[in-house]
Formats: structure tokens, sequence, C-alpha cells
């Protein structure tokens, strides 16, 4: 018993969404604010209606955090719309957001980012000749966007100072906003963006040097 | 002091965000100026990189593919939803429920063999969590439905039933037209079929279990094997080993690989048909027995070709050092430049992006920097990177703010 009942449990394949793996389906309706019932029902019956509306609400403000992370407005739209993929399968199978829609749509992206970047690294995508394309340009520093040059520095923070810079500065969320997309508290929020703007302000120094 | 700070600059993020000027939030805070300066300035750099809308075009493709995928799964599970998976766990746990506690159903369907009124039901639920799972979840789960396919048909040869089956499993031994795999015995129908498998393989096997207890395989299909030959990085960035193209992502990060050296792997084969390698070792000089049991296919003698060369006279030496970005099995990033890693260069064991390298590398006659030695630098010739204490010592991250404020004029005036 225990084996399969974890395999379905791992089925919710959301890692930071523990809540939907301990929350059943009715428990997690019951729960819900009561403005949100009716469209978290229609949500979980896939009706069309629903999800346009809530991929209109939301679609634009996941294309633009994504990219502001990544600066490629084609892997944004990927990462935007398979945001949007994830959270299908997850209401198809009955689970999926439980309190806050825009809260796990937000947490779900930054996943999906993280998986992609880390792709990145592990992986040449450049090739031989574009490796030395790369090099044989002058200073490549030189070269880039102020905006590019932003994104390389926030690359090197941590995921969650990345998070919180992104959601912010390139989301121009509030404070409050904020701390309810991460599940954190103002005073959490405050010191978490503090530390990473000065981790991103030595990155940002040191590439210019 | 520290909260007075944290509050200092979230309401100057506010101000900055309302549109006032950076002077005019630091007003506010004159004796928190000099270190939320520096800070604000940052801000205002990562304001400024705020993206644009997606055109509504975008918007558009986007919507309609999600209604498509939603559309899809609405019908592909309407007898899922009312009358097959769901309602069939929900009726046999209700059945169930009247001989043991909730949940057994799950052991039920768990415990199905081929054959079994609910086995479709087991079937059925994996793929669906197959469909569902992130890759790297995918794989593990294949291997375990892979073990439980195998345990069935060995159940299923006890019980002396005649049922059809597939099981997976490393080839140990065969003779004649007869198989050994996992220990399960394997006839084949025709012994054309073991054309081209060696012991080691692991194989996927189709058929039906006899009352004898031997399984008839009606098809046989190599998933693993070992491979031996050089390891080549394509232009393209696709990687082979000998004429086989590999998929190398399976492997753990720390796994150094260099193009030009003679390896020996072990791969298999997923869903798509791409071959992933799953372990690789170097082939040394040394290492007589694997070398006389190699493939005449892969000659040693390429090694002089292979694009991952390090010249030895008449190139020019380069010396960089820097912060490493990014590694691969294929470069190192440095400074935002690629160095690319060849059989012979000298990369010293646990450089982690973040840390300070110093780089020796050739310029190649191709035009890309090959790397002869890769160490770790002194730390005294670098300061400034805290990034991993900020969670121990907030206190220093704040002395190096606090003595950095007298740039901040300079670059302030830049940005204007």
């Amino acid at each position: 018993v225990d084996d399969v009942t974890e395999q379905s449990l791992n089925m919710l394949y959301c890692p930071n969404i523990t809540l939907m793996a301990k929350v059943t389906h009715r428990r997690s309706v019951k729960r819900t604010a009561a403005s949100d019932k009716g469209l978290l029902e229609g949500l979980r019956a896939l009706e069309p209606q629903a999800l346009s509306s809530v991929h209109q609400q939301y679609f634009p403000e996941l294309y633009r955090y994504a990219l502001y992370r990544m600066g490629d407005p084609q892997q944004a739209e990927d990462l935007a719309s398979e945001t949007f993929a994830q959270l299908l399968s997850a209401l198809d199978r009955g689970a999926g957001p439980d309190r806050s829609l825009r809260g796990w749509l937000f947490s779900t992206i930054s996943n999906l980012l993280h998986d992609q970047l880390r792709a990145k690294y592990r992986l040449p995508k450049t090739t031989l000749e574009q490796a030395a394309a790369d090099l044989t340009q002058e200073d490549p520093v030189d070269h880039i966007d102020a905006s590019q040059e932003l994104r390389q520095a926030l690359e090197k923070l941590t995921p969650e100072q990345q998070h919180v810079i992104s959601l912010r500065f390139g989301g121009a969320f509030s404070l409050a906003e904020t701390a309810e997309l991460m599940g954190k508290n103002l005073n959490a929020v405050k010191a978490l963006q503090f530390r990473a703007l000065g981790a991103l302000r030595r990155h940002l120094k040191q590439d210019k040097r | 002091m520290k909260h007075t700070l944290h509050d200092a600059l979230e309401d100057s993020l506010v101000k900055l965000a309302a549109g006032s000027t950076l002077e005019q939030c630091l007003d506010a805070y004159p004796e928190l100026a000099p270190e939320l300066r520096p800070l604000l300035e940052t801000a205002r750099r990562a304001f400024a990189a705020q993206t644009s809308e997606p055109s509504s075009a975008v918007l558009h493709a986007s919507r309609t593919r999600m209604l498509g995928q939603a559309a899809a799964l609405r019908s592909a599970q309407p007898a899922a939803r009312m009358f097959g998976l769901r309602l069939a766990y929900r009726m046999a746990a209700v059945v169930l429920a009247l001989v043991v506690s909730g949940g057994a159903i799950v052991a039920a369907s768990a415990q199905a063999l081929p054959g079994d009124p609910l086995y479709t039901v087991k079937r059925g639920a994996e793929r669906i969590s197959l469909q569902l799972a992130s890759e790297a979840r995918r794989e593990t789960l294949r291997d375990t439905f892979r073990e439980r396919r195998t345990e069935e048909t060995r159940a299923v040869l006890e019980s002396g039933r005649s049922e059809s089956v597939s099981m997976y499993g490393e080839l140990t031994g065969r003779s004649g037209n007869r198989l050994t795999v996992g220990g399960i015995t394997i006839e084949l129908e025709d012994e054309q079929q073991e054309a081209g498998i060696d012991i080691g393989d692991l194989l996927e096997i189709d058929g039906r279990t006899t009352p004898a207890g031997v399984l008839l395989a009606r098809s046989l299909h190599r998933l693993g094997f070992e491979v031996e030959g050089e390891l080549h990085v394509e232009d393209d960035g696709t990687w082979s080993i000998g004429d086989t193209p590999v998929e190398l992502h399976r492997l753990s990060d720390d796994q150094a690989l260099f193009p030009g050296e003679n390896v020996k792997a072990y791969l298999e084969q997923d869903d798509d048909g791409a071959l992933h390698v799953m372990t690789v070792e170097p082939l040394s000089e040394s290492d007589g027995e694997s070398e006389s049991g190699q493939p005449s296919g892969e000659s040693r003698d390429s090694e002089q070709d292979t694009p991952g060369e390090v010249g030895s006279s008449g190139r020019e030496q380069v010396t960089v050092t820097g912060e490493l970005q990014a590694r691969s099995q294929a470069y190192l990033r440095v400074a935002g430049s690629y160095f690319l890693l060849g059989s012979e260069s000298e990369v010293e064991a646990g450089l982690q992006p973040g840390d300070l390298v110093r780089i020796e590398a050739v310029l190649t006659s191709g035009g890309t920097y090959l790397v002869k030695h890769a160490n770790l630098a002194e730390e005294e010739l670098f300061s400034g990177e805290e990034q991993e204490s900020e969670s121990g010592s907030q206190e220093g991250d704040e002395q190096t703010q606090a003595s950095e404020t007298e740039e901040p004029d300079d670059e302030h005036s830049d940005d204007d």
C-alpha cells in the first residue's frame, strides 16, 4: 500500500507545492475563499470560460516575469505556456492551487525556470562555432546591453533572491503581494530584498571590471 | 537598526516606483543614505530592466494552445472521469471497504497480475503517472514499473498460468534458443531474434508464459548496452561515442568528460530511441583487458585528429583569472567567454561555478580557446565576493557596502 500511495503522491509533481499532496480534493475546495470557489470549480472542470479568464489575468504577469529573468521572448512565452499546461494537468487529477492561484502559478514558473537554467548549464547548447565566434568578438562585456548585464548578475544570486528581485522589480509587485506569492511574512521579504539587492549590486560591479 | 534599514529601503522602493528621484528618497533618511544609496542605485537598474507585455498574438496563441490541451484532457478521459479509472477506484474502494479499511483499493490494483480484472486499472494508472511526471521523475518511475513487470512475470510463471506479459532484465546467459534474463528462462520463437545482443545487455521482452514455467518470447528489444569508443562533440553540440550518437544529460554534473578520450559507456535507450549515457569511464592505456575486447571499428588512431587536442607550440597562450560562471563537460565559462575542454586539459577537481579560477589556454587554429590548465586562483587576488556568506554575516555585508559608498556618486551621474 505504501509504495503505491507514495507513488500517487509523487504524481503531484510540483515539488514545492507540498500542500497539494497533503490536502485532499474535497478539503482543498472547502478551504478556498468563497469568492474563488466558483472559479476554482470551473477550473477543475476544465471549463473554457474559467480557463480563459485565468489565462487572461495571469499569462501577461507570468510572461513578464519569465522575460525579465530569461531575456528571450520565445522562452518567456514557452515558460508561461508550460505553467498553464502544468496547471491543467494538476487540475485534471484533482490537485492544483489550494489557496492562492497566483501563488501557485508563480512558484510553478519559478521552478520551471530553475530547471531550465540548470539544464542550460549542464549541456553545452553553445556549439563550437558559436563559442569560437564569442571568443573572437571583442570584449564581450562591452557588447551586452544593460538589461542583459542585469540578468547575468541576477543569475548568480540564490534562487530565492532571484525570485524576490524578479517579482518586485520585474513584476512590479508590492511588498504585500510579493510576500503572498512567496509565502513569507512582510519582514522576511524586506530582509530578503535587502540582501538580494546588495548581492545584485556586488555582481553588477564585478561584471563591470 | 537592522529593521530601520530594511524599512527605509522598502519605503524608498515604494517611492522610487511611484516616480520619486533617488535624492528625494535619500532625503528622508539622511543618516542611512550611505547604505541606502548603492542599494537604490541597483534597484533603479532593476526597475529599468522591466520588460514589456506579451503581444496580443502571443497571448492569443497561448490561450488557443491551452484551450486545446484542456479539450484534449476533457475528451481523452471522459470514460475515466465517468466510468473508468476514477470510478473503478471508487467502486473497488466501496467493495473493499466492506472487508478492509479505506485505501485498500490502491493495494488491490497494485497486486494485480496480468490477466486479473484490476490489471488494466494498474497499468492505466501507471501510464497516467508517467505522462504527468516531470522528466527526472519519469526515469525513476519507468525503472520502478519495469521492475514491477518482471516481478509480475515471475509470479505468473510460478502460478503456471498462460498470460501475455512483458519483462525487463539483464541478459546473463544463453544457450541455443534459450536465454536467461533476470533468472527467468526465455525461449525464442526464432533464433534470429537474438542477433546483435550480448551478455550484459538490458532487454525488453514481450511474450507469453507457459505452464512449463518458460516465457515464449514474441519480441526482444535491446534497451541498454555497453559501447566503447572515442568521445566526440559534434559541431552542433551533440555528443557521440564512436559512431553512436548519445545524450549526456542523465550523467551527474561532476562527471568529467573530455572530447577525444576513449571511453567505455553503458547506454540506455529511451522511448524516443535516444541513447542516454548512464555510466562512463575512461579507457586508460593500461586497460589492456578492455582494449582487447574493443570493437574493431573504433580505432584509437583517430585520437590525433580530435578537435580537443591541445597543441604544443606556436599558438597564442592566454591566462585568465575570474569567477567561474558555468562549467559543463565541454567548456568552462569565465568572464562571459567559453574555454573549451580537450583531451589534455587539466582541470582541478571540484571547481564549482562561483569559484575564482585561473585558466591557462591556447588559441587554436579554429579560433577557439582550449584549456591547458584550470585551477582555483589565490583568494587574495580577489575581494568583494561574498555571495555565500549572506546568511551568516550580514554585518560583514553591510560593512562591505558601507566601504564602497564613495563610488556610487560617479555611477549615479553615469546613469543619468
